[in-house]
This record gives C-alpha cells, structure tokens and sequence, in this order.
C-alpha cells in the first residue's frame, strides 16, 4: 500500500486532507447510524441519502485527483459539460438557439485544454472575450430577433456560470510550482473544494441550530441569518487550520476564507432564483438527496473564480 | 452474430451516447425484463425516439425488437432505410394502409412480426408531436393488438427528447430526457377502441406523474 501512494506521489499534506475527509464521513454516518435506531424522521432519511452521494462524491473526486493530472482535467471538464447540460435542460430557450447551444457545448473543450496547456493569457479571455463576441454573432445570424436579448444573456451567463467559473479548478493545476510549497495545485484545488462544500454543510447545520430570520424568504426558504453567519465563522476557523494546504499566510488564509464562505452563499441563491424563475425544485435528478449537478456544484461555480484570482494575486 | 453484433454496437456507441451525452435517465426499466415478448408504447416527439427506447432493451433482445418508424423519412434512399436497419433495427412501414396488397399494408407487416415472436415499439401517435403535448392515438395500434391479445403492452412516457432533436433539426443536442416506463397492459377481451384508449390513458398517467414530479414542493 505504502509503495502505491508513492508511486501515486501525492504530498503529505494532501494525504492528512484525504484522512479528514474520509473521517469526516464515517464519523458522520455513524452518527446518522445512531440516531437513526431512535428516530425515523424524513429529514433522516433525506441525510442518509446525502451522507451515501457524499461517500459517492468524494471517493470519485479522490481517485480522480490522485491517479493523474489529464483524468482531473478531464473529470473537471465533464462537470462543466454536466452542469451546462442540465442548465440548457431548464432554463426557456427559442429554437432557433440551438446554434448557439452548439457553440457553448463546442467551448467547453477548448477552454479546458487552454488550462491544460497552461496557457493563461488564453485561458482567461476565451469565454469572456471571444465567446462573447462569437455567441450573440451566432444568434444573430439565425435571423429570429424575436427574444433574442434574452438569449444573448442566458447563453453567455450560462457559460460564465457553468463552463469559465469551474476551468478555474482546472487551471489550479496548472499553476507553475512555488519554492517550499510542496501541496501544489491540487492542494490548492483540495482546500477551495474542501472549504466550499464544508462552508455549504455548515450552513445546513447552524441554520438547523439557531437560524430563525429568514435572509432571502422569496429566494430560499431555508437560508437564514444564523446558518449564514454561523457558516461563515466555522469556514474561516477551518480554513484557518487548513492554510498547509495553501502558499498564503495566516491573515490571506482568513480572507480567501471569508470570500470562499460569502460567495459560496452567493452562487447558492444565484441559481436557486434561476430555479424559482423556471419553477422547478432541482436542477435534475442526478446526485440522490441532492438534487442535480448544478445544484450540488452552484456555489463552486462562483467561488472558484473568486479564489483563484486572490490566490494568484497574493501569491503568484 | 445478429444479435451480438447489435450487442456490440449498442453496448459500445449507442449506450454510451445516450446515457453520457445526451444524459438519459431511465425511470422504472426494470418491468421489461420480465417479458419475453411486448409492445412498447410511447409518445413521438423526435426522430431520435426509437432509438433511445432501444437503449433500454436488455441486450439478449435487441436483435428481436423492432421500433416501427415510417418509411417516407427513414426509407428516403435505399442507403439511409439499410443504415437503420443495420445500426438501429428499425422496422419500416408504409403510412398507408393497404388491404388488396398485404405486403404493403402496415398492420399486416406488423402482425408478422409479432407472430413470429418479435417484440415492437410503436408509437401510436403516427406522427411527431409538439413536446409536452400528447395526440390523439390512431386506431392501428388497437387492429394491431386485437389479433395479438396474449402480448402485454408497456406505456412509456419520453420527456425532454423534444429538445434534443426538435422537429425540423437535423443535429443532436444534448438535454436532460427522462423515460417513464409503466406498468405493462394485460389485455383480455378489449374491443379496438378499447385497447387504444387504454394504452393513451396509461401515457397520459406517466405524463401526469412526470409532470408532478416536475414540480412538486420547492426545496432550497
């Protein structure tokens, strides 16, 4: 075993990470284990689906990031696909959009072997500058100006949202290495996915125990002032212990952190409104007790993007 | 070597292409099994029907289900009615039925079929529909099933194909499409009429819950 992790080269750190995560989840499914001899409450059952995607998700999300860099590249591309497929699924498109479906389906590869290639003067424009141009051009060429603003505003966004936010996970591996930073970008990668999804759970947990005002009643029925804030403090704190994951010092730590935590809450509502828009529950049905894709990945889609900038700014 | 081959084409390309790229999401396919033999029945909405549907075939059958597509689109040229029989395993009937000439007559070309111990997927509708929208059922379904009362029908309700290859399109998008499969149909002693509202009314049921789950209480 101990030959196979080498022959994997993953650095120590990333290996104390895993060991939590994997923690983590057998602590919380003996905990939900326990309480479920006592009581049958849906809300149980609804966990127990979670904490089983959970297993799910991480154990893919591991061996996808410690076999090698192409399947992560690869893996996180799929995602992008996924989510922009599950996007185009509900949101009202015209049928004369398609042509412009077919673009942003067709960017997808190109923006990830920009990142793969490493080439990031490329990489950061191709969709906000080129796509941007080439999209509504597109739309135009159709002929059918009827709705045709709305379109040039949701196929963009929908590539923003889906496709340039999550190649930014992408890019983190294609960081050039710094001196006496041994995690890299895949500890980079770790601690943005670890932050963000654990900034989402906690969230849930502290707006169980002490949420009472509702912050967006029309938006999310279930967010509150308490989960918000609650969630908010425990990310930086636990950022804070993670910060060997990272290149930055302690006070950088607690501010990627905090953006991490407020803006995670940002992507959630952003696609929560896009769903009460289009009147449905979920995005789709792929990931059980969470809903779809895009619903379980919404607050990466815009923390991502966020996380990497300040991480290059302070330390590249 | 049919059989295997279909095997190998829908277990290596078709499979993969429907279920990773297109995204489909089979709801309740497990009820084909148990039947050796049966009549699928389905709404229209894209030419991509078929072939979907195929997809949820267990293996073993594939060489012996036919989807029943029309030969005028199909069947344009001898090239493109031999490609779908070859790589999809579509059966092509004449629109038209045809009494004095059983050879061209659809019913009767179906009949054969299925006494020979084939299976069918038959979209009663005749012709493609607007999405989320399910017509009239034409009455061949009911002649077709009358001389055939041992088969069981399966209602199966396709949502979201519409979008993948609208009406007038010639590429493939991908987009979420979920196949409800019902319970199957034993019929008894069903007169036409009968038998045809009874398979609607079963698409209609997948519909309804199709569009109830749609919908239903808002989460976060």
């Amino acid at each position: 075993m101990n030959k196979l992790i080498e022959n994997i080269n993953i650095s120590g750190e990333i290996q104390i990470v895993i060991f939590i995560i994997l923690a983590i989840l057998v602590f919380s499914s003996i905990v939900l284990g326990i309480w479920g001899l006592f009581s049958k409450s849906k809300m149980l059952v609804e966990l127990k689906t979670r904490t089983k995607s959970w297993w799910i998700m991480c154990t893919l999300f591991i061996t996808a990031t410690i076999i090698s860099n192409v399947i992560t590249y690869v893996c996180i591309g799929f995602l992008s696909f996924a989510a922009l497929r599950e996007f185009y699924s509900v949101i009202k498109l015209r049928k004369s959009d398609r042509a412009g479906m077919l673009w942003c389906y067709l960017a997808i590869p190109v923006q990830y072997y920009l990142a793969y290639r490493g080439w990031y003067e490329l990489f950061i424009v191709f969709i906000p500058v080129f796509m941007f141009v080439w999209i509504p051009f597109i739309l135009v060429l159709q002929g059918e100006t009827k709705m045709i603003m709305s379109s040039m505003a949701g196929l963009p966004t929908s590539l923003m949202l889906c496709v340039f936010g999550l190649s930014h996970m992408a890019y983190l591996i294609s960081l050039p290495e710094i001196d006496g930073f041994s995690a890299g970008g895949k500890g980079l990668l770790l601690f943005l996915i670890f932050i963000t999804q654990i900034n989402d759970v906690m969230q849930f947990i502290w707006g169980k125990i002490i949420g009472k005002h509702k912050i967006l009643p029309k938006i999310s029925p279930n967010k509150t002032w308490g989960g918000f804030i609650g969630g908010l403090i425990s990310s930086v704190f636990i950022g804070y212990l993670m910060s060997f994951l990272t290149p930055l010092n302690d006070w950088q730590v607690i501010v990627v952190s905090f953006f991490i935590a407020g803006v995670g809450f940002v992507g959630d509502v952003v696609v929560s409104a896009i769903k009460r828009d289009m009147g449905v529950k979920d995005m789709g049905q792929a990931i059980p007790g969470h809903g779809g894709v895009l619903d379980r990945i919404d607050s990466l889609a815009l923390t991502t993007p966020i996380f990497f900038h300040l991480v290059y700014f302070f330390a590249y | 070597m049919r059989t295997f081959f279909l095997y190998i084409i829908y277990k290596i390309f078709w499979n993969f292409f429907f279920k990773i790229i297109i995204g489909v999401r089979y709801i309740g396919d497990k009820k084909l099994i148990k039947h050796q033999q049966f009549v699928m029945v389905a709404n229209h909405n894209s030419h991509a029907d078929g072939v979907t549907l195929m997809t949820s075939v267990p293996v073993d059958r594939l060489a012996i289900t036919y989807p029943v597509a029309a030969e005028d689109y199909f069947g344009k040229s001898k090239l493109s009615a031999f490609l779908s029989w070859f790589l999809i395993n579509l059966l092509l009937i004449p629109r038209k039925r045809d009494e004095k000439n059983p050879k061209r007559d659809p019913i009767f070309i179906m009949d054969s079929y299925l006494k020979n111990g084939k299976s069918l997927i038959f979209f009663p509708e005749g012709s493609r529909g607007k999405a989320g929208k399910i017509q009239v059922f034409k009455k061949g379904l009911g002649h077709l099933m009358k001389e055939n009362m041992n088969i069981p029908i399966i209602p199966v309700y396709l949502e979201g194909i519409g979008r993948v290859l609208p009406k007038g399109n010639k590429i493939m998008l991908p987009s979420i499409t979920k196949i409800y499969f019902g319970n199957p149909i034993f019929l008894e002693n069903e007169s036409v009429e009968e038998i045809v509202e009874k398979a609607e009314n079963a698409v209609h049921y997948l519909k309804n819950r199709c569009d109830s789950n749609n919908s239903s209480k808002l989460r976060d």
